[in-house]
């Protein structure tokens, strides 16, 4: 089938993939704003929770950049160092800024080192892009290592924020921080999305060659792209930075990256909701493996190959390949009907069959 | 000047390795169009299955290679035909993704199988290094560099003059065609990926010596390794070999003389800076950046 | 026409919502158990029952540091040893060790989950520095004990922690140890490779409190494999001796590197740096081999207390290699039990932690121990072994 755009094509079609709408989305808000009413009290559960939420917007900023972007990068967690770090430093020497200050500056600094990225990234296709990208992600914490001002190897401790009386730094408001920061970006990208941009990414996404017909610089297209998944990607840094305490090179090394790349498709490309529950779902699996000793890195493989080889559009295909199954059921038994009161038609071959996917 | 110059002779070695390694992703990438990240560890496999067959079993070096070769190609065949037939309907990325959970169940499962301690295993070429002038020069980094060019050569001489060679060609570029023409396209990816994993395990298992044999072995040059095959022009089989040497020189004179710290990150700014200039690699074809 | 959107979206919205939940659920589910309370307080204190005292610890399991994870077999047989013995104070010691995988993030869910829903009492033996350092930001809050955490660095041996006691000689003492025992040598040259990190940097800065004045001091990267510009370099220099602070790994490359190019100086190597395996994987360069230690040799003729370590290892931890990192665990485990010994009155994380201060002269498997409530610093003593034959052999001074 097509290789266009070597890794990253995705298909118009994949983004109607599942729109839950309103009412349902607010209904899974609300879930997630009463649920540390009931688990509150486990910081294990709380913490887990927050993880969730945090690596759920990193995912979903790459999904921006491979999904509805159809770039490529294998080094995002670059990208969430550099927000996290960003957050470290300021909040130390710049102790009396407010939280919300600091957490925009973060998206700020790392959409800015996105920009620089995409400049000459935005020149580069599919695997060779993979190289720049990985590059990036592997360069990012051993420059860390060597700056003083990142604290070298011992990295930095997350100072103390609050919002109100709510200090940040305790697990119940870091998960409302991580859930607000989520929620609000989720919002921004969906409109940036139906928005000319947003067309405009998809245009390059699907047609590069014949995007300039339309107006549309590639290139310069691409670089926006890199900027804002690196903007949305560094708010993903903030919180972050709360949730591990100590932002240290050691805290990003090429297995997270692997895992924010493996969690997009995984969830489904060009989904939001795909991109949090691929997330979501790779960190329960990962937490419930580590009782499992020297099987847990297994486990997580194979679970990824379970969920890709079940459905690989992903998680979020899952919902209308259900539907397709059923719907694909009822042909059928009209078909038979059809049949049985007409048997010289010729049965219409089922139009239901596998979507194909990119 | 000496310094320089032992560096380069030095580089020869690991250079070989990740040329051998960037070769073996060349086999499958011509036919496949994936990124293997399950790559270095299917690798590791073979050097573990060597190891086995000599210093668990007693056999003989050459017996031993030649059963972790064909364990490897096994390996290979099962996980083309086991999973990645079963993907390739969808995007390229799903394909990628699923090595990824390769890469982690293999590693996961070599561990378990083999536990993480250590083992030796012998150089192919012993004996001590001689010295030309100042200048010391490993015997076995000449063996594992000349092997690099002479499985590229073979190569270009199977995919050029051989028929199972342009069969193979024919299935990349046309596999309708091909398959008009009695080429099974099934069989010659599966081929490609026993190949592929098979020419990698020899890179592994030549590396192994120097790193001591773990579980995790091809972690870090399998890493460079793509960076390798990527630099040089994915497809590109003389690209993966200029690939490998350069990224084993390159990341040798950075060490020697800008920084042992910061050699990950030079090496590859350096190389974002060649494919900026030249997208599809030294080597790479320009209608392979239209892919 | 916002009805019908609904409807017609309402079944795949309901599959995302619930699957949503689930997931969720799952993770509140499997991590709940048992417990709805992470409070301490009350009349016995979390992982303490009437016949059991449960400890946790966070470990490499799988990934380049797997060899660490070692050490929980250690620590197990220590504990099977002495339950076997009637345990303490009519209790069974239990242990709950989880995959750290050596990073930060997973390790600090880890512990969270050792400390909030398996309750354990306190920890033992977590190892690496960024991994414990994630660890502490989840004990210190809820004072939960740490005893002998796998690392010298000075973030955890020069700082006093009321909650953290070490067992390792810190880096510091190490690394003065080597520099000093290399101005024994009387070698014109010293060269020391360090790998880049607080790991390194540590055992350097004590190598330089030593008085010893490198010629040259190179570090490396962690993901670096070839290691022939470094060896290159200390050739090229005419360094006599070359002073190793780096973990298993790149010490074999190291040496390895050293042999290509007909280069053998004086070795002297970290306690960290050399394994026994490393007489197959660098078997020109190995053998002949200075290293620091504080576990006393594992082979050859042992001491009584070696005895007791490698049979309760056959006994209880049989196919697990009695390796130094077990032994590790052993060390750090006697030491953790020796504090719960010397508790009085009910077990409480206050009384043993007060219990641990009092500790004096407690003479484990890798050396002495001292504890006040103004210093929880590890083992003061350190020796130099030589590698011949595949033994270690102690060596003078």
């Amino acid at each position: 089938m097509s290789r266009v755009a070597g890794l990253g094509a995705a298909g118009a079609g994949v983004a109607r993939r599942v729109r839950p709408g309103a009412a349902a989305t607010l209904a899974v808000l609300i879930l997630a704003a009463l649920f540390p009413l009931v688990e509150g009290g486990s910081q294990s559960v709380m913490g887990l929770a927050t993880l969730a939420l945090t690596y759920g917007l990193v995912t979903l900023s790459l999904n921006l950049l491979m999904g509805y972007g159809g770039q490529v990068s294998v080094g995002h967690g670059g990208f969430l160092a550099v927000g996290a770090y960003t957050t470290a430093i300021v909040a130390t020497h710049f102790t009396s800024l407010p939280p919300i200050v600091v957490l925009l500056l973060a998206g700020v600094v790392t959409g800015a080192v996105g920009f620089l990225l995409g400049l000459p990234a935005g020149r580069l296709r599919s695997h060779y892009l993979a190289v720049a990208t990985l590059g990036f992600g592997l360069a990012m914490p051993q420059i860390a290592l060597n700056l003083g001002i990142t604290g070298g190897f011992a990295g930095l401790v997350t100072p103390t924020a609050a919002v109100g009386r709510f200090t940040l730094n305790s697990p119940v408001p870091l998960y409302y921080l991580a859930l607000t920061v989520l929620a609000v970006s989720a919002v921004a990208i969906r409109s940036i999305l139906s928005s000319p941009t947003g067309r405009r990414f998809m245009a390059v996404r699907d047609s590069e060659h014949t995007a300039p017909a339309m107006g549309i610089n590639p290139w310069r297209t691409k670089v926006l792209l890199f900027t804002l998944s690196a903007f949305f990607c560094g708010l993903a840094g903030y919180v972050f930075a709360f949730y591990i305490g100590v932002v240290e090179p050691a805290s990003f090394d090429f297995a997270l990256s692997l895992f924010f790349f493996a969690a997009v498709v995984v969830g489904g490309m060009a989904s939001i909701w795909g991109s949090l529950i691929g997330a979501a779902l790779l960190v329960v699996v990962q937490q419930e493996s580590l009782s499992a000793q020297a099987y847990s890195e297994s486990i997580l493989g194979v679970a990824v190959i379970i969920v890709l080889l079940i459905g690989p559009g992903g998680l979020a295909a899952v919902p209308r390949r259900v539907a397709g199954v059923v719907s694909r059921a009822r042909a059928r038994r009209l078909e038979a009907a059809a049949e049985a009161t007409s048997p010289h038609q010729s049965p219409a071959p089922s139009s239901a069959g596998t979507p194909r996917e990119g | 000047m000496t310094v320089f110059v032992q560096l380069v002779v030095s580089a020869l070695g690991f250079g070989g390795i990740y040329a051998l390694a960037a070769l073996g992703l060349t086999i499958i990438f011509k036919t496949s169009n994936v990124v293997n990240f399950a790559y270095g560890a299917m690798a590791t496999v073979v050097a573990m299955l060597v190891w086995t067959a000599h210093a668990s079993l007693g056999l003989p070096t050459a017996l031993a290679w030649a059963l972790g070769i064909i364990g490897g190609g096994v390996m290979g065949i099962a996980v083309d035909l086991g999973l990645m037939r079963r993907v390739e309907g969808s995007a390229p990325l799903v394909s990628i993704v699923m090595t990824i959970g390769l890469l982690l169940a293999v590693e996961g499962l070599t561990g378990v199988i083999w536990g993480y301690g250590p083992k030796g295993i012998a150089n192919v070429v012993g004996g001590r290094s001689f010295a030309i002038g100042p200048i010391s020069v490993d015997r076995n980094d000449l063996f594992v560099a000349a092997l690099a060019v002479v499985v590229a050569v073979a190569l270009h001489l199977f995919y050029e003059r051989t028929r199972l060679g342009l069969a193979v060609r024919a299935v990349a570029a046309d596999a309708e065609t091909a398959s008009l023409m009695g080429v099974s396209r099934k069989w010659v990816l599966a081929g490609s990926w026993a190949a592929g994993v098979a020419v990698a395990g020899a890179a592994a298992t030549l590396a192994a010596p120097s790193l001591g044999l773990t579980p995790t072995l091809m972690d870090d040059a399998a890493v460079f390794a793509f960076a390798a095959a990527v630099l040089g022009g994915l497809g590109s089989l003389i690209g993966a070999v200029v690939g490998g040497f350069a990224v084993g020189i390159l990341s040798n004179l950075v060490a020697g003389y800008i920084s042992t710290n910061l050699q990950l990150t030079v090496v590859f700014a350096l190389i974002v800076v060649v494919l900026y200039l030249r997208p599809q690699g030294l080597f790479g074809r320009a209608a392979q950046v239209r892919q | 026409m916002l009805l019908r959107t609904i409807s017609r979206t309402s079944g795949r919205a309901a599959v995302l919502t619930i699957s949503s939940a689930a997931a969720l659920a799952l993770a509140a589910c499997g991590s709940s158990g048992s417990s709805s309370s992470s409070s301490s307080g009350g009349a016995s204190a979390p992982g303490v029952t009437s016949t059991s005292v449960l400890f946790g610890q966070t470990v490499p399991k799988t990934g380049p540091a797997a060899l660490y994870g070692e050490s929980t077999a250690g620590i197990q047989a220590y504990f099977d040893y002495v339950n076997a013995h009637g345990g303490v104070h009519g209790r069974k010691l239990k242990l709950i060790s989880l995959n750290d995988q050596y990073e930060p993030p997973v390790a600090l869910q880890a512990t969270r989950t050792l400390v909030n829903t398996d309750n354990v009492f306190a920890e033992v033996g977590v190892n690496g520095t960024a991994t414990t350092e994630a660890n502490i930001t989840v004990l210190d809050p809820a004072n939960v004990p740490l005893v002998g955490p796998q690392t010298g660095a000075t973030v955890f041996a020069g700082t006093l922690r009321k909650n953290l006691y070490n067992v390792w000689p810190s880096y510091l003492l190490e690394g003065k140890m080597l520099g000093t025992f290399a101005q024994t040598l009387h070698i014109g040259k010293v060269g020391v490779l360090y790998q880049d990190d607080d790991f390194g940097k540590s055992l350097l800065q004590g190598v330089q409190n030593s008085g010893l004045k490198p010629a040259l001091a190179i570090s490396y990267d962690p993901t670096q494999t070839d290691f022939s510009p470094q060896a290159a370099k200390f050739k090229a220099a005419g360094a006599g001796a070359v002073i190793i602070l780096a973990i298993p790994g790149p010490t074999t490359d190291f040496l390895n590197a050293m042999n290509s190019i007909n280069y053998k100086p004086v070795r002297i190597m970290s306690q960290v740096s050399a394994i026994p395996q490393m007489t197959q994987t660098a078997p020109q360069e190995f053998p002949g081999s200075y290293i620091g230690a504080f576990i006393p040799s594992l082979t050859g003729t042992v001491s009584a207390p070696v005895k007791t370590f490698l049979s309760a290892m056959t006994k209880y931890q049989p196919g697990k290699p009695a390796s130094v990192f077990a032994a590790w665990g052993w060390t750090e485990a006697q030491v953790a039990v020796a504090g719960l010994m010397a508790v009085k009155g009910s077990i409480t994380r206050d009384s043993y932690e007060a219990a641990l201060n009092t500790l004096k002269n407690l003479q484990t498997m890798g050396g002495t121990i001292n504890y006040t409530s103004s210093d929880h610093s590890g083992i003061g003593r350190m020796f130099m072994v030589k590698e011949q034959g595949g033994n270690r052999v102690p060596v003078a001074g």
